[in-house]
C-alpha cells in the first residue's frame, strides 16, 4: 500500500471535506470553507490542523480587520439611531423646545443630533425652539450599515463598498456605535500528495467509521463500512498509573535475591532497648558510640523479665569475661542502663533478638531491611532515619573464607557487579572483621559498601549459640543510590510526586 | 574514629622504606594498622585509624613500630623496660572517692622537635578524647622534668585553697576560678561536679604542675623544643586503663631515643607501686581453633611466625598450640580471638581463596511482609502511586493540623529538629503533608504507603507496637466517600473479606457523616473517610481527599 493509500484511508469525514473544498487548487480562507463545506468553525480548524500534520494542505496566516457593532451600536440596530428618533418626535409635534427634548434624550445624543440635523439642513433653531425643515431620506447610510452589521455580525473591511465605507467613517466617530477588530485567518491550499489522495478517495462520498461502537458490532453494519485509519504515530496525553516506589522495588529485588539464597526474613521493634541495641553486642556501656548524640532515646524503660537468664549472661560477660575466655570489659555492668528505651540505631539489634529466639534454626541463614535511626541533621548526604541491609549465617563450619565467599556473591547479586576486595575492618562485635569494598564503574572507582565479619565469642556465647555466626550489614542505601545515580539521599524517602512518576523501577 | 596527621617523610625514616603518594595505594599499604587515607597533601597525611580499642596506633611512632614487624624489619616482641629511679609521688588520701589513680613515668635524653610536639600532643588529645572518654576515664599531663622539684604531691584543694596559672593564661586564678573562666575549665568542669576539693599535682617547693583532668600550669606544664626530659603523668578513674595510657605515651617518647625511668607511687588506700608496670600477659593459643575460624590449615610454626610479624613474641610451639606473649602496648586483647583476627591480617585478606559457603536453608520472607507485599501489589492495580515518607515526623502534623490531639505519641527526648521529633502513630497525617507538598503536580492525585507506625503500649516489651499500616489516598477534584470505599471494598474483597461494615464516627479531621470504622468480621481495623476543608486548608491543599487506612497486623491476625 502506498503511503497516499494509507493516508487516504486515516482521513475523516471533515478532513475529506476539506480536502474536496480545496482540490480545484484555489486557496481558500477559514471563513470560506465554513461556506463551502458547511462545517463548524471549530471543524473546520481541526480538520485543518490534521491535515497539515498529514501534509496534505498548507496553511498560511494572515490578519484582516473586521467591523462589528459596539455596545450603543447594538441598541441602535434593533431601535432606531436617535437622529431618526429626534426627527419622528418632530414630525409628530413640528416644533419642540429644547428644554422638553432634554428629557427625552441623554446630553451628548441630544447635542449630537441638533448639530447633524442642522448641519444637513433638516431642522432649524431659533430661541431654543427646534422645528423641521424638511424630512430626510427614508434610510440614512448610516442605518443601512447597521443593519448590515447587525445581520451578518461583522464585515470585512477589505469589502466594503464605498458608500458602506462613507457610512461606517461617520459612525467611527461616534461613541460606542462601531468598532473594528483584527482575527488572524488561516487559508489553506492543497499540496501535490493532497492533490493525490483526494484522487484516491473516489467519490468522495463514502462514510468512514472512526469510534467502533457496540451497536455497530452487533449488527454488523461495520461490514458497510471502512474503518478509519488511526495516524498511530502521534503522541498522546499522559496517564500515570499505580507505580511502585523506586526505592522500594530496588529493596523488593534485593530481598527475592536474598529469599534465592536461602535468607530468611527477621522482624523486630522499631523501639528498642539498649539490650538487644547495644550491651547483647558486647558494645561496652561507657563506649563513646553509645552516648546521647547517636541514638534517639525515649522515656520510660522496657520490661526484660524474659530475658533474665540472657541478662546475668550478658552482664557477666561484660563484666569479667563470664563462662567465655573472655577478659571481659572489665567495667560495672548496669541492669538500668540495659533497660533504656531507643530507636534501633542499628540492623544488628534484629539479629540478636534472632539470636535470641526459640525459632533459630542451626544452621540457618537469616536476613532483614531494618530501619534505623541517628540524630544527624538531614542534608543531601544524611537522613536521620535508614535502612541497613543486615544478615547473619550460623553453622558449624561457617568460617572467614566462607565468610568472603559470601560477601563475594553479595557483590555480584545485589550490587550487580564481579570486582571486590577485601581489606581489614574494625567493628566491635566481629572478630575478624572485613571490610568489602566493590568496583562500581558508574563511580569508577573501589567504595566500602560491606562490613562484615564473624561475632565475637563474647557475644554467641552468653546467647548460648556454640556455632560460629557470620554477620553483615550492608549501607543498602548508599548502594542504591550509586547504582541509580542519585545525588541526594532525601530522594530515597522522596515527596516529590513528579520525581517518583518519572523513576524507573 | 581518631585521624592521625603525620609527616610521611617522618615515617619513612622509622620504617626505612619509601611509600608512595597515592591515596588509594597508601590506604592498602596502612591496612595492616587499620588506616584509611583521608586525605594526602604532599608528604603530609591524615589517617583514619578504624581500630578504636588501639590507642597505641594513634601516633607514628606506634604506626612504625607495627609496620616494621609487617615489613619484616623488627620480628616478634619490641622490648621495654624503664630503669629504676629514685623519684616519688605521694597520694593524698582524700583523693580515694575523686580521682583514685595516679600513674608517671620519666623519659630523659629526648630531642622535642617541633614535629615530636606536634605528634605527642596530637596522640594525647585523641587518646584523652576517645579511649580516656573524653578525661574521665583517664587523662594525660606532660610536663619539663628539669623544672620540677621531687618528691611529688597529687592531693585534693579546696576550690579556693591554692592560686596558680593556668595553661595559656597570664594570671593566677584559684581552681574555681579555672571552673568557671578557662575555656577547658568550662569544658571539663562536669568531671568535678559534687567535689568539697579538687585533685592537684604540686612538687616539692608547693607548686602546681597542673589540676587533673583539667588544666597544666602555665609555668611548669609545658613542653618545648628546648625540654630535654619530660615527666608523663596520667590519672583517672579506672586503674588498668591509666597504666595502659602512660605505657602507650612512654613508648612514644622511647621509640623517640628517649630512655625511660620509673617512678614510685606511694598510695596511702592502696598497696604501693612502681610505674610503668610492664606485665607480661600471655595466652594459649589452639592451632586449631585458628584454622577453624579461619577456614585455613596452617601447622604451628606458620601461626608462630604470622604472629611474631604482628609483634608477638612466641614461646613453645607446637602442631596443637602455642604460648602467645603480648606486647605492653596491646591493650585491646580480650581473647584469643583477637589473635586469630591479627593473624589472618598478616596472613594477607588477599590471599584467602573464598569457600563455598555450603550452609543449607530455606529462604523466606516474613509473613507480615508476604501480607504487605500483596496488600502493595492490589494498591497498583487501583492506579495508586506508591511512596515511602519518614516515620520520624513534626508533632503539629499528627496534632494540630488534623485537628486532634493526641497525648500517647511517642516523642524523643533528644530530637535535633522539630521535623523529626515524634513517631508516627497513623501514615494518612504524612500523606496529606505529602499532598501538600505536590499542589502543582497534576491532578488525580492516587498514592498509597505501606509502613511502619509506633503505637504506645504499657504492656509491650518496649513500651509500644510497631505496627505495619497502609494507607490509601485519593485526591482529586471530582472525588467522593464512594471512590474510598470502592478502592477499600477492591482491596479487601481481594484478600477474602466480605464481611466489610463501616460504622460511623466522629473525627475532627474528617467532614461529619463522612467518616467510619472499619470492621472486618466485627474486628476494627482502620478508618475511612473524606478529609474536612479545614484540615485542607491547613495543609493548602485545593481539591477533595478522601482516604483509608488499615491496621495490617490486625487485619492478617484476624485471618
Amino acid at each position: 500500500m502506498t503511503d497516499a493509500k494509507k493516508i487516504a484511508e486515516t482521513l475523516q469525514d471533515s478532513e475529506i471535506a476539506v480536502l474536496n473544498a480545496l482540490k480545484s487548487k484555489k486557496e481558500l480562507s477559514g471563513i470560506e470553507l465554513i461556506a463551502v463545506t458547511k462545517l463548524q468553525a471549530i471543524e473546520i480548524g481541526r480538520a485543518g490542523m490534521w491535515l497539515e500534520n498529514k501534509r496534505l494542505i498548507e496553511g498560511e496566516e494572515s490578519a484582516s480587520k473586521f467591523i462589528i457593532l459596539d455596545k450603543l451600536g447594538e441598541q441602535y440596530a434593533k431601535g432606531k439611531l436617535p437622529e431618526k428618533s429626534f426627527c419622528s418626535k418632530l414630525l409628530k409635534k413640528d416644533k419642540l423646545s429644547l428644554k422638553d427634548l432634554s428629557k427625552d434624550f441623554e446630553k451628548d445624543e441630544l447635542n449630537f443630533c441638533l448639530g447633524y440635523l442642522r448641519g444637513k439642513g433638516i431642522i432649524k433653531i431659533n430661541k431654543g425652539i427646534v422645528s423641521l425643515v424638511r424630512k430626510g431620506a427614508k434610510e440614512s447610510l448610516e442605518e443601512l450599515f447597521l443593519k448590515k452589521l447587525s445581520k451578518q455580525g461583522e464585515v470585512d473591511f477589505e469589502s466594503l463598498k464605498p458608500e458602506e465605507l462613507f457610512a461606517y467613517e461617520e459612525l467611527k466617530k461616534r461613541k460606542e456605535i462601531v468598532k473594528e477588530i483584527e482575527r488572524k485567518s488561516r487559508s489553506f491550499k492543497i499540496t501535490d500528495l493532497g492533490l493525490e489522495v483526494v484522487k484516491l478517495l473516489g467519490k468522495g462520498s463514502e462514510k468512514r467509521i472512526g469510534v467502533l461502537n457496540p451497536s455497530l458490532i452487533r449488527t454488523g453494519d461495520w461490514k458497510k463500512h471502512k474503518l478509519r485509519r488511526y495516524d498511530v504515530s502521534i503522541n498522546v496525553p499522559k496517564i500515570f498509573a499505580g507505580k511502585k516506589q523506586a526505592y522500594l522495588a530496588f529493596l523488593d529485588k534485593v530481598k527475592r535475591e536474598l529469599v534465592a539464597m536461602g535468607f530468611e526474613e527477621m522482624t523486630g521493634p522499631l523501639v528498642e532497648c539498649e539490650f538487644f541495641n547495644n550491651d547483647s553486642l558486647f558494645m561496652p556501656q561507657d563506649h563513646p558510640a553509645r552516648g546521647i548524640h547517636d541514638a534517639y532515646f525515649i522515656k520510660g524503660e522496657a520490661d526484660l523479665s524474659k530475658y533474665k537468664k540472657e541478662i546475668a549472661a550478658v552482664k557477666a560477660v561484660h563484666e569479667t569475661g563470664g563462662k567465655t575466655a573472655s577478659l571481659g570489659w572489665r567495667i560495672p555492668f548496669s541492669e538500668q542502663i540495659t533497660k533504656r528505651l531507643l530507636l534501633r540505631s542499628q540492623g544488628t539489634a534484629l539479629s540478636a533478638r534472632m539470636l535470641m529466639s526459640p525459632d533459630l534454626k542451626i544452621p540457618g541463614k537469616y536476613f532483614a531491611v531494618a530501619r534505623c535511626y541517628r540524630p544527624d541533621v538531614v542534608d543531601p548526604t544524611h537522613l536521620t532515619e535508614f535502612n541497613q541491609l543486615e544478615g547473619i549465617v550460623l553453622g558449624d563450619d561457617v568460617n572467614f573464607r566462607k565468610l568472603l565467599s559470601l560477601l563475594a556473591n553479595f557483590a555480584k547479586k545485589v550490587a550487580n557487579v564481579d570486582k571486590i576486595k577485601f581489606l581489614p575492618g574494625y567493628f566491635p562485635f566481629t572478630e575478624p572483621s572485613v571490610e568489602a569494598f566493590i568496583y562500581l564503574k558508574e563511580l569508577g572507582k573501589w567504595t566500602e559498601v560491606m562490613p562484615a565479619g564473624i561475632f565475637r565469642p563474647e557475644l554467641t556465647e552468653p546467647l548460648g549459640i556454640k556455632v560460629p555466626v557470620i554477620a553483615w550489614g550492608i549501607g543498602i542505601d548508599r548502594l542504591f543510590m550509586i547504582k541509580e545515580g542519585i545525588n541526594d539521599i532525601r530522594y530515597l524517602f522522596s515527596s516529590d510526586l513528579k520525581w517518583l512518576r518519572g523513576a524507573n523501577v | 574514629m581518631p585521624i592521625i596527621e603525620f609527616n610521611l617523610k617522618d615515617l619513612e625514616k622509622f620504617i626505612n622504606k619509601k611509600l608512595p603518594r597515592d591515596a588509594d595505594k597508601l590506604t592498602e599499604f596502612f591496612q595492616y594498622v587499620g588506616g584509611e587515607t583521608e586525605a594526602l597533601d604532599g608528604d603530609n597525611i591524615q589517617l583514619e585509624i578504624k581500630c578504636r580499642n588501639r590507642p597505641d596506633l594513634w601516633s607514628v611512632e606506634g604506626i612504625a613500630r607495627e609496620l616494621r614487624g609487617v615489613l619484616g624489619k623488627e620480628r616478634g616482641l619490641a622490648k621495654y623496660k624503664a630503669e629504676a629511679s629514685k623519684f616519688v609521688v605521694n597520694v593524698d588520701k582524700n583523693l580515694k572517692d575523686k580521682r583514685p589513680f595516679i600513674a608517671c613515668a620519666v623519659v630523659k635524653d629526648i630531642k622535642l622537635s617541633d614535629e615530636v610536639i606536634r605528634q605527642i600532643m596530637q596522640q594525647q588529645d585523641k587518646v584523652d578524647g576517645t579511649y580516656g572518654r573524653k578525661r574521665r576515664k583517664t587523662s594525660i599531663g606532660l610536663y619539663d622534668f628539669d623544672l620540677i622539684k621531687f618528691p611529688l604531691t597529687y592531693k585534693a584543694v579546696k576550690p579556693r585553697g591554692i592560686e596558680f596559672v593556668p595553661l595559656d593564661f597570664k594570671v593566677k586564678m584559684t581552681p574555681s576560678e579555672i571552673l568557671e573562666e578557662h575555656p577547658k575549665g568550662k569544658e571539663y568542669a562536669h568531671l568535678l561536679e559534687g567535689m568539697k576539693e579538687y585533685p592537684l599535682f604540686v612538687d616539692s617547693k608547693g607548686r602546681v604542675l597542673s589540676m587533673p583532668p583539667i588544666i597544666n600550669s602555665n609555668d611548669l606544664g609545658k613542653l618545648t623544643n628546648k625540654t630535654k626530659n619530660v615527666l608523663i603523668e596520667v590519672t583517672g578513674t579506672d586503674y588498668e586503663a591509666v597504666q595502659n595510657v602512660l605505657i602507650m605515651i612512654a613508648l612514644t617518647l622511647v621509640d623517640r631515643g628517649g630512655k625511660l625511668y620509673s617512678v614510685k607511687i606511694n598510695y596511702p588506700y592502696r598497696k604501693k607501686e612502681v610505674t610503668p608496670i610492664f606485665q607480661e600477659r600471655n595466652w594459649r593459643l589452639n592451632v586449631y581453633d585458628v584454622n577453624k575460624r579461619l577456614g585455613l590449615d596452617l601447622s604451628g610454626k606458620q601461626v608462630a611466625s604470622l604472629l611474631e610479624k604482628g609483634r608477638y613474641g612466641i614461646k613453645k610451639i607446637s602442631d596443637k598450640y602455642l604460648d602467645v606473649y603480648l606486647p605492653v602496648y596491646r591493650t585491646d586483647i580480650l581473647h584469643s580471638i583477637d589473635l586469630i583476627e591479627d593473624i589472618a591480617i598478616m596472613y594477607g585478606y588477599d590471599k584467602f581463596q573464598p569457600e563455598d559457603l555450603d550452609v543449607l536453608s530455606i529462604g523466606k520472607l516474613d509473613r507480615l511482609t508476604e501480607f504487605s507485599d500483596k496488600i502493595r501489589e492490589l494498591m497498583l492495580g487501583l492506579s495508586a502511586q506508591e511512596v515511602m515518607t519518614f516515620t520520624l515526623t513534626d508533632k503539629e502534623i499528627l496534632t494540630k493540623k488534623i485537628l486532634v490531639k493526641n497525648e500517647k505519641l511517642i516523642e524523643l527526648i533528644n530530637p535535633i529538629s522539630s521535623s523529626y521529633a515524634v513517631v508516627r502513630d497513623e501514615i494518612w497525617p504524612g500523606l496529606l503533608d505529602f499532598l501538600s507538598k505536590n499542589t502543582k503536580v497534576e491532578y488525580p492525585q492516587r498514592i498509597f504507603e505501606v509502613g511502619s507506625t509506633v503505637i504506645s503500649n504499657t504492656r509491650a516489651e518496649t513500651n509500644s507496637d510497631t505496627i505495619q499500616k497502609t494507607c490509601f489516598v485519593d485526591a482529586n477534584k471530582s472525588t467522593n466517600f464512594t471512590e474510598a470505599r470502592q478502592a477499600l471494598d477492591f482491596l479487601l474483597n481481594s484478600i477474602g473479606y466480605y464481611n466489610i461494615e463501616i460504622r460511623e464516627i466522629d473525627h475532627d479531621s474528617f467532614i461529619p457523616g463522612r467518616v467510619g470504622r472499619i470492621y472486618v468480621d466485627n474486628k476494627n481495623i482502620g478508618v475511612i473517610g473524606e478529609i474536612h476543608p479545614q484540615v485542607l486548608n491547613n495543609f493548602r491543599i485545593e481539591v477533595p481527599v478522601v482516604l483509608f487506612e488499615i491496621n495490617l497486623n490486625a487485619l492478617m491476625g484476624s485471618k
